[in-house]
Formats: structure tokens, sequence, C-alpha cells
């Protein structure tokens, strides 16, 4: 505090120094409001933004099917930026800290856009099976084809719970588990006495 | 042609002591599966398309099993025990012989499925995957098993002993079983790993079943490659089955 | 003699004279082989055989271990293919007709398995099913068989109770299943206590004479050969090495054939045997005098002679009978190698 104020103070007596206050005002400023921008703006390239339209916090069930869906638009202007590239999702899970391998979870890992065109916006569209209960995050990323060294758009994130169900269900498979088991039994077990008396084995 | 060594096939099963155990072995299996999958608290959180998969893997791969070691055996055994002799001199084929066993063989795989029903429609109970389960599996264990049996009895009638011919038999079954148990899903997704998948039929029995199951692809249309892959290879097992049965031969004598 | 035979004995190795395409297509009962050989790699098991069995005969096939008798009997059956050489069976040519050959032969191997689960009725039943035999026929034939070779008291016990001589018993019943006209038997009455061989012999007989059936038969018990058989092969080392009936297996062995004669102790019989016209040895067995005669040229020259001689004599007759050895000498004969015989006779006959 004193150090600011001794600052502004010698300002007055010194243009530069104004000058050079103002313009570093004006960057801290400008970054903030970059920062403050919930809507996911791209960190690399101001062309492609790619956002979350459905629920940001969800919560299901283990077994359960969800939607993720969202948008990827071109808010560029160049015609350069409209190449194409592939969306796709990247589920972390918070509680182990690993990404999740979504080989059970969505049957369609990427979606390929081919090109979209400045000022276009298409859906994007995920089914997800919950399939292991615990808390998760959810991130639709999108990798341009021309440009695959920047780092990928991202959109907001997803918080994803999933609570365990238990489909103990004793009553359905006892009957079966026992029953079958038993009358095949009871079947050979017949047949085979059956014979035996015939061929004089049990008298 | 009359069936009567079929027919005689399948009375022996029933009144052995061989026969006999496949069966109840294989329903106590699937009933020990079954209930650890319902009850388990582990195990039941997987979803019952998973069940379904489990179970069907474990119906398909008994049933094999059983099928490769009978049919392996089951010339051989009779040319050891000299039975062989007497059934090669009535007025039935070699080519009859062979498959007549092979019928008989695939009766019993049917036997084992019948039973394996009543399970699944218990675990697919709540779901709409009932009928796709039970038509799947009987229709690629059904290929499979008649597959495998038709390899199995031309080795059991070229080895001419039972040791051998199990032990080559089922060393083939295992072969076309690893990539399913034993691949970890990253050399699955190799090349190597794709080209064996490709040309595998259990592998493309066991995918369509996973696709169907778990995935819910439940149309014939959507699974029409994987039914085509595993239909080859039973024709073409046939084929061998067909052409090494021309003639059979019991063992010389010096 | 059919031409068959007759082709045979004139048949050295010329292919040209075939005697399997001088067979007339329609005789039913007749065995006839040219040149037949197998080979199993290197090893020849049969070579180059020459047999002709006419219908009705009762075929001895005489050989030792390993001579290549199994093999042969399994070629007749169209079981395993010959190397060489041709062979037709009741008509059928063994390789382009062995289906048809099937329907009419039965076999009893030397050693034949069975399924133990099933007893002798559904046994034999499954096996006329397997011929195509209609089922009401075939179950009356089953028991009727069953019957016959005496397993009626335990028909309906299952086959793994059976011993071994029930077994022999079912197998001989299981060739028997559909009315062959030809049947190989490879030991018959091996394991058979001596009533059941017994049994077995009459059956055989019966099976000759009544109908006909042509019987070819691979024995060790060279006596059951020699009272059944009415014409024998020997074969060694899978080649022919004799074939005729007895006595002319004995004239080609060299041996002689020997009559022996007992009759009752009186000096009137020592008398009479002094008188008779053939030389024999003579000892004294208490109450009876046995006397050997040789067949041959100072000997009477067969059987024949022998009764005709005693019966003008008027001798009181205990028994006349061909000892059994003699087949047995003339096998050793043919199968023995030469050094040993000649050491036999060296040693002074010894074995």
């Amino acid at each position: 505090m004193m150090a600011a104020r001794l600052l502004l103070a010698r300002s007055y007596e010194s243009p530069r120094i104004t000058f050079t206050l103002c313009g570093l005002l004006a960057l801290l400023g400008y970054s903030m409001v970059m920062l403050l921008d919930a809507s996911g703006a791209s960190p690399s390239s101001d062309d492609i933004l790619v956002k979350v339209t459905s629920p940001t916090e969800v919560h299901g069930s283990a077994g359960q099917i969800i939607r993720i869906e969202g948008t990827i638009s071109n808010v560029g202007s160049k015609s350069t930026s409209n190449s194409g590239g592939i969306a796709y999702i990247s589920i972390v899970d918070l509680v182990a800290k690993v990404p999740v391998d979504l080989e059970d979870w969505s049957a369609e890992k990427g979606l390929y856009i081919p090109s979209i065109e400045p000022g276009q916006s298409l859906p994007l569209e995920w089914n997800v099976r919950l399939v292991k209960a615990g808390s998760y995050t959810i991130d639709i990323l999108f990798n341009r084809d021309s440009d695959l060294s920047s780092p990928p758009f991202s959109s907001s994130k997803i918080f994803l719970t999933v609570q365990p169900k238990f489909n103990l269900n004793p009553e359905n498979i006892l009957p079966v588990a026992f029953g079958v088991p038993a009358v095949l039994l009871a079947i050979l077990g017949s047949v085979n006495y059956y014979r035996g008396r015939k061929t004089g084995i049990y008298g | 042609m009359t069936l009567e060594l079929y027919k005689s096939e399948i009375s022996g099963n029933f009144y052995s002591l061989r026969g006999t155990s496949w069966i109840v072995a294989a329903s106590l299996i699937f009933s020990l599966v079954a209930y650890l999958l319902l009850t388990d608290k582990e195990l039941s959180l997987l979803d019952q398309g998973e069940m379904l998969f489990t179970l069907s893997e474990i119906v398909i791969s008994l049933g094999t099993i059983m099928a490769v070691t009978s049919a392996s055996s089951t010339i051989s055994t009779e040319i050891e025990s000299k039975t062989f002799e007497s059934l090669l001199l009535t007025p039935t084929s070699s080519r009859q012989i062979a498959f007549q066993k092979l019928l008989s063989i695939t009766t019993s795989w049917f036997f084992l499925y019948v039973i394996a029903i009543p399970y699944l429609i218990a675990i697919s109970n709540g779901t709409n995957l009932s009928l796709s389960s039970i038509l799947y599996i009987g229709i690629y264990g059904t290929l499979l098993v008649v597959g495998f049996s038709a390899i199995s009895i031309a080795l059991s009638a070229k080895l001419k002993s039972s040791k051998n011919s199990v032990m080559v038999a089922l060393m083939v079954l295992l072969i076309m079983l690893a990539p399913s148990i034993f691949f970890a899903t990253s050399l699955k997704k190799s090349s190597f790993g794709m080209a064996i998948e490709n040309i595998n039929p259990v592998s493309h029995a066991m995918n369509s079943l996973d696709n169907v199951l778990v995935d819910n692809q439940q149309s014939l249309f959507e699974q029409a490659s994987h039914l085509l892959e595993v239909s080859i290879f039973a024709v073409i097992c046939l084929a061998i089955l067909t052409y090494s049965s021309r003639r059979f031969e019991v063992s010389p004598v010096v | 003699m059919t031409a068959a035979s007759r082709g045979m004995r004139s048949l050295v190795t010329e292919s040209k004279d075939s005697p399997a395409s001088k067979v007339n297509a329609n005789d039913n009962s007749s065995i006839i082989t040219s040149g037949l050989s197998k080979m199993y790699e290197k090893l020849k098991a049969v070579d180059s055989l020459n047999l002709a069995v006419d219908s009705g005969d009762i075929f001895g096939f005489l050989g030792p271990n390993g001579a290549g008798k199994t093999t042969t009997i399994r070629m007749l059956c169209g079981l395993i293919p010959p190397s060489a050489g041709i062979a037709r069976v009741a008509g059928f040519d063994i390789i382009r007709e062995s289906m048809k050959i099937r329907s009419v032969i039965g076999l009893l191997p030397e050693s034949s398995g069975f399924y133990n689960w099933m007893n002798a009725e559904e046994y034999l039943f499954h096996f006329a099913l397997l011929y195509k035999i209609e089922p009401s026929v075939a179950r009356n034939r089953a028991l009727r068989l069953i019957e016959k070779v005496g397993l009626a008291e335990k028909a309906h016990a299952p086959i793994s109770y059976y011993s071994r001589g029930m077994r022999q018993r079912l197998g001989l019943a299981r060739a028997l299943i559909n009315d062959p006209r030809i049947i190989f038997l490879d030991e018959p009455t091996l394991g058979l206590d001596p009533s059941g061989q017994e049994e077995i012999r009459k059956i055989l007989l019966e099976l000759n004479r009544e109908k006909g059936v042509t019987i070819f038969l691979s024995s060790h018990a060279l006596g059951e050969v020699s009272s059944l058989c009415n014409k024998i092969a020997v074969i060694n080392h899978g080649q022919l090495i004799a074939k005729g009936n007895i006595d002319e297996l004995r004239a080609q062995a060299g041996v002689s054939n020997t009559i022996v004669v007992r009759v009752v102790n009186t000096p009137a019989a020592r008398l009479q045997l002094s008188n008779m016209p053939f030389q024999g040895k003579t000892s004294e067995e208490g109450s009876l005098i046995s006397v050997t005669f040789s067949e041959g040229s100072q000997g009477p020259s067969n059987y024949d002679n022998v009764i005709e001689c005693i019966i003008k004599q008027g001798l009181q007759v205990y028994d006349i009978r061909r000892p059994d050895t003699s087949l047995e000498e003339v096998f050793f004969k043919f199968t023995r190698p030469k050094n040993v015989d000649s050491d036999a006779e060296k040693n002074g006959g010894v074995r």
C-alpha cells in the first residue's frame, strides 16, 4: 500500500510513468475479462468455440445411459479457419485420479467433422453408459486437423456423479440355480435306475 | 440313411458316466455363475448386458470344450477299444459314420444349450435381451461346435490315438480362444491383434455377442459380417471332414 | 473242383491268367486272390498271396504269429486296401465293391471290442439295424442267435459284466447277424472252455452243412483245424507256403501219416496182428494193444486200407484214430526255419 501511494505520487510528476501504469492496468483488465468468460474461450485461438449445452452437473446411477450434448461453432471470419477435425469426450475419474477408458462407456468415442464454415455451428452428441460408480469430470474436446500441434479446443467441464446400482435379485435366480441341476439329476438318475433294473444291475 | 449309429451314440451318452457328468457339471457351473452375478455385491454392479455376455461366453466355451473333447476321441477310442472293426464291416460308409458321430455331438451341445436357457432368461429379466441372447448363443454356439467337432473327428480318425488327438484338438481350440481370453485390449487393437481377430471365428462370435448384449445392436443385419465369418469357418471344417472321411482304416497289425 | 480252383492250380505268377478274372461274377461263395500283397512302408506283411476257396469249403488258414493271417483277412473283408494284387470275395472286388462284400460276410476277429453299456440283445439288435435288417426281423434274429451261442441266461446283463468266453460267443453271434455267405473267423475258440469250443464247432459245422456257408478259419488250435477243415493253407512271412487238404499237406511236408489202432488184448488178436499185411509198431497198454501204422510204402496207403484189413482179420477193435500231432508236425515242418530242422535231425529228432 505504501509502495502504491508512492508510485501514484511520482506519476503526477512524470508522464512516462503514468503511461506505463495505464497500459499495465489495461492489460490486467483484459486478462481478467478473458478469464471470467465462462463460455470457455479457446486458449490458443479465437475462431473455434466448443460449448456444453446439456446440464453441467449430472447425477445418475450405474447402468444408466446419459446424453452429453454440446455445440461446436466456427466464430472466425477467415476462410482458412474452416478445416475440420475430431470432436471427442474425455472422462476423468476424480476418485482414482485416472482418465477412464471409454471402451464400455461410449460406442462412439469420436465424431469426425469434415469441415466447419465460418459462422457455422454444429451440434455434438454422445450417449454415455455409466459403467462404474464414482465422481467424474467430462470435457468435450476438438482437435483441428490443420493445427495438430496446438492444444485441443475444450469446453467447460461437466461434473458427473454416479451412484452404485445393486442388481441384487436372488428371487429370480434361486429357483433356477437350484432347480435346473435338481431336475437334471432327477431325470438322469431315473433313466439310469430304469436302465439298471432292465439290465439286472439293481435286481 | 439309417440313423442307428447316431441313436446309439446318444443313448451311450445318457447311459455312461462321461456323458451325464458333462451335462450336470455344466448346469452346476451355470448355477454358480448366475447366482454370483445376481447376488454378489461387486459382480452385480455389472450392467445386465455385461452379465449376459459373461454367461454367454461361459456357455459357448463349455460347449466347444465338451464338443472338442468328445469329437477328438470318438473314433480313436473305438479303434483303441477294438469296436471300430466291426463297425467298418457294416454297410455304413465311413462318411456316414463320421457325420452321424458329428450329429450326436451337436445334439449333446443342444442339450447343454437348452439347459442354459433358463439361466439366460433369469439374468435378462427386465431387459429386452432375452430373445436375442437365446438366439445368438444358439446360432454361434452351434456353428462353432459343428466346426470344431468336424475338425476334431477328422483328427481322431487320422491320429488313431485318443491321447494325441485330444491334445492336438484342445490346442487348436485354445489358440482360437486365446485372443478373447488372453489378449489385452491394447494388443487386440494392434494390427497383429486385429488381423488375428479378423480370421478367428471365436473372436467374431464373442465380438458379435458383445455388440448384441452390451451395445444393444440386436438386429441380424448388424451382425451379418460376424455371422458370415463364423459360418464360413463351419463350412470349411465340414469340407475337411467330408474329404478326410472318404475311407477309414483300422490300425495296422504286423 | 470248380473252374476257379482249377485256375489256381495252373497259376504261378502270370498276371494275364489272373484267376480273379476267370471267376464267374455270379459265384457267390468263393474267395480268390491273385498276387495279393500288403506293404507297411518297407515291411511286407503279405507277399503275393494266391488263394482259392470254393463255395462251401471250411478253409483253414495257418501260420505262426506275425505271418500275415490277420492282414490277409482284413484285406479280404475290405477293411484295408491291398498294396498290390487283386481279390474277389463272393464275386465282388475287394477294392471297388467293398460295400457289397460287407453285406455278405461276417467276421469274428481275434480280439473284438464291444459297447460295454449295451446288453447282448441291444448289441445284436444294433448291428442288425446297421445291416439294414427290418427291426422286427432284427429282434427275432438277435434272440435266436443269443439262444444259439448259449447266452440266453445273460442276455440282459451289460456286456461289461461278460467273461472272455461270453464275449467270444457274442462276437460269433454278431458275425452271424446278417446271415452271411462267408464267415471269417480268427481264433474263434480262444478263451472258451472245452464245452464252449465244442459248441462253436457244432455251430460252424451246422452252418456249413445246412446253409452252405463258406468258412475261412484262422486258428492255432491245430486239432480244431484238422477236425473241421477240408482245405488248409499255410502262410509264413507273408507268403503262401503250402495249400491243399491234410493228406496233400502231409505229402508236401514229407511227413508220414500215422494211424493208431487199439484192439482188445487177446492171444488171438496178437496172432491176427502179426498176419496184417502192414508193419506197425506195437505196444501193449494193459487190456489193449496199440498198433501204430505209418502211411506210406511200408504201411497202409490210407486210412481206408487199415479199416478194410481190420474187418477182414476180424479183430476186436477198441478205437482207430489219426493222432492230431501229425498236423502239428506238418505245421512245424513248413514254418520252422530250415537250420532248426537240420539241427533237430542231428540231435535225433529232438525239437
